[in-house]
C-alpha cells in the first residue's frame, strides 16, 4: 500500500502547472464558437507539451491513473469552462481510436498526430433521444451498400459538435456495437443550433442528424459483440467527471475560504463564526474523502479489479453529489456576492450537475451498484 | 499510489471473519439483549492474538503493522461481531495497553502487557468527566504527590470497561492550576483502597461493552504507576487518536460490510409485488448508498494507517476528518439497512436495528463532530 506519488509523478504535475501558467479561463459566456475552439486548440497545444494526455491514449505510457487523475484536477482546476470538452475531444477520442483500431489502419496514425498535436477538435456522440443506453439499443444505424458504410440516425446532447473536425459516433452495425468515424465536411451531417446550458456555458453542444452520411470501412471501429467498448468508454468519462467534480469543489472551497478570512461582519472576519467554519470544515471532508476514493477507484481500473466498475460508479456518485453540496455551501458563504454571477463558485454550482448527468449518470451508476451485490434470477 | 494489500494480509482478514464467524458471532445475540459484557468472547479475542496484534511479540504480541491490525479490526465488524465486544477491544487494546507499551516503564510493561494481551486481565482507560467532555483540559480529578505516593480525588464518567476493568490508565491533574499540561497519566489498579466503579450505564447501543463512572476518593497509589513522566499526559491521550481514528473506526467499516451483505442477500429473497424486492430501484439506490460509504471510509481509516507505519507524525486534519465522516455520514447507510429489511429490520432478529443504535455513538465517540469540525476549521 503507498498513498504518496512518485517523483516522476510530481514533475508531471509540476510541467502541467508549468504549460498553464499564463492560461486565463473564459470568464463569462462566450457565444462566438470560433473563439472557443480557438482557446479549446491553444489549451490542447499546451497540454500536449507535457505528457499529459498519455493516460488512455498511450498503451506505453507509464504514468498512473491516479496520478491522471490528480494531473486532470490540475487541469480542470485552471481550465474549468472547457475542460469536459477537452478530455472528450483528446483523450477519449484517442483512446477509441488508440485501442479499438487496428495498427494497420491508415487513419490510426494520421488522426493520432492531429489529436496530439492540437490541430483538430474531435467529438463523441452516444446519447440518443432515451438518454438511457442501458434499456435502449441504439437507433443510430449503418448499413453496408457496395463496399461503404452509410449511417443514419441522430444524436443529442453532443458536446463539441458544433465546432469537431472529426466525429466518433456510436451506433449499430450487423446488430452490434460499433463507432463511425464522420468528418464534419460529411454531405450527411446536419450540426444543429447550439444549446443554451445552465452550465459548463462555454462548451458548444448541439444535436446532430445523420442523413445516409457515406463512410469507407477504414473508419469504422468494430464492430463489436457486447458492450465492452462502450462500458470502458463510459468508465473513463466517469473518471474524466470525478476530476472534474474534484476541481469545482476545491476552487469553490478555495473561494469561500479566502471570502470568510476577509469578509467582516460584527467586527470580525465571518470564519470566525462557527456556522462558517463548521461550513468549510464540512466542505473540506467531502473534498478530502472523494479524492482518495477516486484515487482509489482510478487504480482499481488500472489493476483490472474485480470491483473496478463498482468503485467506478462509486467514486462517480460521490463526485457528483459532493460537488454540488460543496459549490452550494460555497455560494452560501459568499452569500450575496455568490448569487450574483461571474465567481467560480456559481460556475460550479451550475456546472455540477452536468457531472450528475453526463457519464453514466447518477440513478443509473446506483443501480449499477446496487445489481453488483444482488444475486436476482 | 497504490491500494494493494499484501498476500499476507488478505489471508489474516480472512482468517479473523472465520474465526469470529465460528468463535463470536454465534454468541452475540444473548449477550446484546442481555446487555452483557462477553467475557469468553474476549479471551477467545485474546488466545486468537487480536487484543495484541500490533505490540510486541517479547510481551505476546504479534508485532503487526498498523495496516494489518487495522484490517483484523474491519474483519471483525465484516463477520458480524457487535460494536461493543470490538469497542471493548478498541479502548482496552489501544487507549490503555498502547499507551502502557508506548509510555510506561520496563516495569510497568513487564507487569501488563502480558496479560492485556492475552485478555486475562481487561484495560480501560478513564479521560472523560460529567464535566469535562469535549473540553478535557477542564478535568477536575486530582493527582496530588506526598512522599512516594499520589492520591486521586474526582471521577470519571462514560469510561468503557469501567465496571470490568482490572487496570485502569487514568488521566488526572498533577498541576490544577493548568490546563493541557497539568496533566499526568496513571495505572490504578481495580481493588484498589480509594477507586470504585459505578454500576453499568445503560445505553442505547454498543450494549454489550460495560461504561460507567469510575470514582476516586483519597485513592493511593504508588508513585511507579506513573506513566511516563508528570505533565505529559495530554500528549499521550492525544498519541491514542491515531488509533482512535483507524482501528477503533474500522470495526464500523467493517459491520457495514456486514450489514451490506445481509441487505443483499434479504433484497434478493424477499418477494413483494411477485418480485424480490430488489428488483425496485428504490432497494438498489440504498444498497449503493451503503457501498458508497464502505468505500469512501475505507480509503480514509486506510491512509490514515499506512501515515502511522510510514512513521510519519499523525495529521490531525486528516484524522479529524476521518472521523467527522464516519461519525457523521453513517448515519444514513444504517437506516438504510434497517429500511431495506422493513418490519424485520426493526426487530432484533436481523441484526440490523442493533447496527443502527450502535451508529449513533459515531458522531460521539471519541471526540464529537463538532469538536472535529471546530479541529478541521482551525486547521484547514
Amino acid at each position: 500500500m503507498d498513498f504518496d506519488f512518485n517523483e516522476k509523478e510530481k514533475l508531471l504535475f509540476s510541467d502541467i502547472n508549468n504549460v498553464l501558467k499564463d492560461y486565463s479561463d473564459f470568464q463569462d459566456k462566450e457565444s462566438d464558437i470560433l473563439v472557443i475552439r480557438s482557446k479549446m486548440l491553444d489549451l490542447i497545444k499546451r497540454l500536449s507539451k507535457t505528457d499529459y494526455f498519455k493516460p488512455a491514449i498511450d498503451n506505453n505510457s507509464d504514468i498512473s491513473l491516479t496520478s491522471c487523475i490528480a494531473a486532470m484536477e490540475i487541469a480542470a482546476a485552471k481550465a474549468m469552462s472547457i475542460f469536459p470538452a477537452i478530455e472528450l475531444s483528446v483523450r477519449l477520442f484517442g483512446y477509441l481510436i488508440s485501442n479499438y483500431t487496428d495498427n494497420t489502419n491508415p487513419i490510426k496514425n494520421d488522426l493520432l498526430n492531429k489529436i496530439n498535436s492540437g490541430d483538430i477538435i474531435c467529438s463523441i456522440a452516444v446519447s440518443e433521444d432515451s438518454m438511457n443506453i442501458v434499456n435502449d439499443p441504439f437507433k443510430t444505424n449503418a448499413i453496408i451498400e457496395n463496399d461503404n458504410i452509410i449511417v443514419s440516425g441522430l444524436k443529442n446532447y453532443v458536446v463539441n459538435a458544433p465546432i469537431a473536425d472529426y466525429f466518433a459516433v456510436f451506433g449499430q452495425m450487423e446488430e452490434k456495437i460499433a463507432i463511425f468515424i464522420i468528418k464534419k465536411d460529411n454531405p450527411g451531417l446536419t450540426i444543429n443550433k447550439r444549446f443554451n446550458t445552465i452550465g459548463y456555458e462555454n462548451m458548444a453542444i448541439s444535436k446532430i442528424d445523420f442523413n445516409r452520411c457515406q463512410i469507407s470501412k477504414n473508419y469504422v471501429i468494430g464492430p463489436f459483440a457486447g458492450t465492452e467498448i462502450l462500458d470502458k468508454f463510459r468508465m473513463w468519462e466517469n473518471l474524466i467527471l470525478s476530476a472534474s467534480s474534484l476541481a469545482m469543489m476545491q476552487t469553490s472551497f478555495e473561494e469561500a475560504k479566502e471570502f470568510s478570512n476577509v469578509h467582516r461582519t460584527g467586527n470580525k472576519p465571518i470564519i470566525a463564526y462557527q456556522e462558517i467554519a463548521f461550513m468549510l470544515a464540512e466542505m473540506l471532508t467531502l473534498i478530502q474523502t472523494a479524492r482518495l476514493l477516486t484515487y482509489r477507484a482510478a487504480w482499481m481500473m488500472e489493476t483490472n479489479n474485480k470491483e473496478m466498475n463498482v468503485l467506478n460508479h462509486c467514486a462517480k456518485v460521490f463526485n457528483a453529489e459532493a460537488s454540488e453540496k460543496v459549490a452550494s455551501m460555497a455560494v452560501q458563504i459568499l452569500s450575496g456576492k455568490g448569487f450574483i454571477s461571474g465567481n467560480k463558485s456559481e460556475s460550479a454550482f451550475r456546472n455540477s450537475k452536468y457531472c450528475h448527468i453526463a457519464g453514466t449518470s447518477t440513478e443509473i451508476s446506483r443501480i449499477k451498484i446496487g445489481d453488483s451485490f444482488l444475486r436476482l434470477k | 499510489m497504490d491500494f494493494t494489500l499484501t498476500k499476507e494480509q488478505t489471508m489474516f482478514k480472512k482468517e479473523v471473519i472465520k474465526f469470529a464467524k465460528k468463535e463470536i458471532v454465534p454468541r452475540r445475540d444473548e449477550f446484546e439483549l442481555k446487555s452483557e459484557f462477553d467475557f469468553e468472547s474476549f479471551k477467545k479475542l485474546g488466545d486468537f492474538g487480536i487484543l495484541g496484534l500490533h505490540l510486541p511479540e517479547k510481551y505476546g504480541g504479534g508485532e503487526a503493522d498498523v495496516v494489518t491490525t487495522v484490517l483484523a479490526s474491519e474483519a471483525l465488524g465484516e463477520a458480524g461481531v457487535d460494536g461493543g465486544l470490538t469497542l471493548a477491544l478498541g479502548a482496552h487494546t489501544f487507549l490503555c495497553a498502547d499507551t502502557i507499551y508506548c509510555h510506561g516503564t520496563e516495569e510497568q510493561k513487564e507487569k501488563y502487557l502480558s496479560g492485556l494481551i492475552k485478555g486475562d486481565i481487561i484495560g480501560c482507560m478513564g479521560l472523560t468527566e460529567p464535566d469535562a467532555g469535549s473540553d478535557v483540559a477542564s478535568m477536575k480529578t486530582t493527582a496530588e504527590k506526598k512522599g512516594n505516593k499520589y492520591y486521586l480525588n474526582g471521577s470519571k464518567i462514560f469510561i468503557t470497561n469501567g465496571p470490568i476493568a482490572d487496570i485502569a490508565l487514568i488521566y488526572a491533574k498533577t498541576d490544577p492550576s493548568k490546563q493541557h499540561e497539568g496533566i499526568s497519566a496513571f495505572i490504578v489498579e481495580k481493588g484498589t483502597k480509594g477507586f470504585t466503579a459505578g454500576a453499568p450505564l445503560k445505553k442505547m447501543g454498543v450494549k454489550t461493552s460495560q461504561t460507567s463512572e469510575l470514582f476516586f476518593t483519597n485513592c493511593e497509589i504508588p508513585q511507579e504507576n506513573l506513566v511516563g513522566i508528570e505533565q505529559m499526559g495530554f500528549l499521550m491521550a492525544m498519541q491514542t487518536v491515531e488509533w482512535d481514528r483507524s482501528a477503533l473506526m474500522a470495526p464500523f467499516i467493517g459491520g457495514m460490510t456486514y450489514a451490506l451483505t445481509q441487505c443483499s442477500d434479504y433484497a434478493s429473497k424477499r418477494y413483494q409485488f411477485g418480485k424480490p424486492i430488489g428488483h425496485y430501484q428504490a432497494t438498489k439506490h440504498k444498497l449503493a448508498d451503503m457501498k458508497i460509504f464502505i468505500e469512501a471510509a475505507r480509503c480514509l481509516v486506510y491512509r490514515i494507517a499506512w501515515c502511522k507505519d510510514q512513521g510519519r507524525p499523525l495529521n490531525h486534519l486528516e484524522a479529524a476528518i476521518a472521523k467527522l465522516y464516519l461519525g457523521d455520514w453513517s448515519l444514513s447507510p444504517t437506516n438504510n439497512a434497517m429500511l431495506i429489511h422493513g418490519g424485520y429490520g426493526y426487530c432484533h432478529e436481523y441484526g440490523m436495528e442493533m447496527m443502527f443504535r450502535d451508529s449513533r455513538l459515531a458522531p460521539i465517540g471519541g471526540g464529537t463532530s463538532d469538536i472535529q469540525k471546530k479541529i478541521i476549521s482551525k486547521l484547514m
